[in-house]
């Protein structure tokens, strides 16, 4: 299915998000995650099943002000 | 002898959300040279907070975990931003986020309501604002200088309400001098930060002597020619103009006052 990532489009062959974070090669990482606009917790990732279409922002740490 | 005076000159310590600072200086992370310029900044102001932000990760880069790597070793309090935020619905978003990479719960609060001069959006930052402290987010309000604004933000529960000093980069100093002494006067009980628009050590000095908790920057220190002896400028700026508050100035007069006895003047054989 093809879903959004960070606003660009990815075709994936998985259900759960914890599947997606995998196969983008996140898993390792420190990210957190929304789908939608809306938080989904590290904790909820194994549960959490993506939609066709579905938007994920996947964010990680950076320099700020 | 000594030591007790050493002591004396030293500003008190400050609180916020429960927690003691002796340095009442809050550095931003972004916009340096170099992460060593940074790091050398950072301990050359003293600070003991430093503000981070999130952005999208795209997928197979590397992308800000080396940075943050570099920051979390830096041994300060960490305080998330939600910088690029437009609605309180997207703030409360990253914030969550932030809460969860961070492990923390504090928070600077920004939500943008005008992108020329990056000025808060007030009615998306106090319904932020009402959603996260309900979250049980310790927020740090990034705000205007209005009065009633502020004084919901206090209502509300933010455990700092930050007024800009001028808007985010432009190092102007204070553009109403007058709105931030009435805030200090009208919320003596609030934690009150000054955020954003410094230039120079004077400017926060100013800021210390209006009676302000503390000062936030990043770019004044970070595009100076010389980032960590600038940031050595607003550690010692911040800790006079602190004194001067806690020492309480002297009265203004209009007329000239000798400050040197008149008693005892020699030459005065007449009335002049």
């Amino acid at each position: 299915m093809e879903i959004l990532v960070n606003g660009e489009p990815v075709s994936l062959d998985v259900d759960l998000l914890a599947d997606a974070v995998a196969a983008l090669g996140f898993a390792e990482r420190q990210v957190a995650i929304a789908v939608n606009e809306a938080f989904v917790a590290k904790a909820e990732w194994q549960s959490f099943r993506l939609q066709a279409q579905d938007r994920l922002d996947v964010l990680t740490p950076i320099e700020g002000g | 002898m000594e030591r007790d005076a050493a002591l004396n000159t030293e500003p008190a310590p400050w609180q916020v959300a429960g927690e003691t600072f002796r340095s009442r200086l809050l550095l931003g992370t972004a916009r340096y040279p170099s992460p060593a310029v940074m790091a050398a900044a950072v301990a050359a102001s003293g600070t003991e907070v430093l503000t981070v932000a999130l952005r999208r990760q795209a997928p197979g880069q590397l992308g800000g975990g080396a940075i943050w790597d570099h920051i979390a070793q830096l041994g300060c309090r960490i305080l998330p931003n939600t910088a690029g935020c437009h609605t309180a619905q997207e703030a409360v978003t990253l914030a969550q986020m932030s809460r969860e990479i961070f492990a923390t719960d504090w928070l600077k609060l920004e939500v943008t309501g005008d992108d020329y001069n990056l000025q808060p959006d007030p009615f998306e930052l106090l319904e932020a604002a009402r959603q996260l402290t309900g979250m049980g987010f310790k927020v740090f309000a990034y705000a205007t200088d209005d009065l009633v604004l502020c004084s919901r933000l206090r209502d509300l529960g933010c455990v700092a309400v930050m007024p800009w000093g001028a808007p985010i980069g432009t190092g102007k100093g204070l553009t109403d001098p007058y709105a931030l002494a009435t805030l200090r006067a009208r919320l003596p009980d609030a934690v009150l930060v000054v955020d954003a628009g410094l230039g120079l050590p004077s400017h926060a000095a100013q800021v210390m002597e209006l009676g302000f908790d503390a000062v936030l920057l990043n770019t004044a220190v970070a595009r100076a020619d010389d980032p960590p002896r600038m940031a050595a400028g607003f550690r010692q700026a911040v800790a006079a103009g602190r004194l001067a508050f806690e020492a309480g100035p002297m009265a203004i007069s209009e007329t000239a006052q000798p400050s040197t006895p008149v008693v005892g003047q020699p030459f005065w054989q007449a009335e002049r």
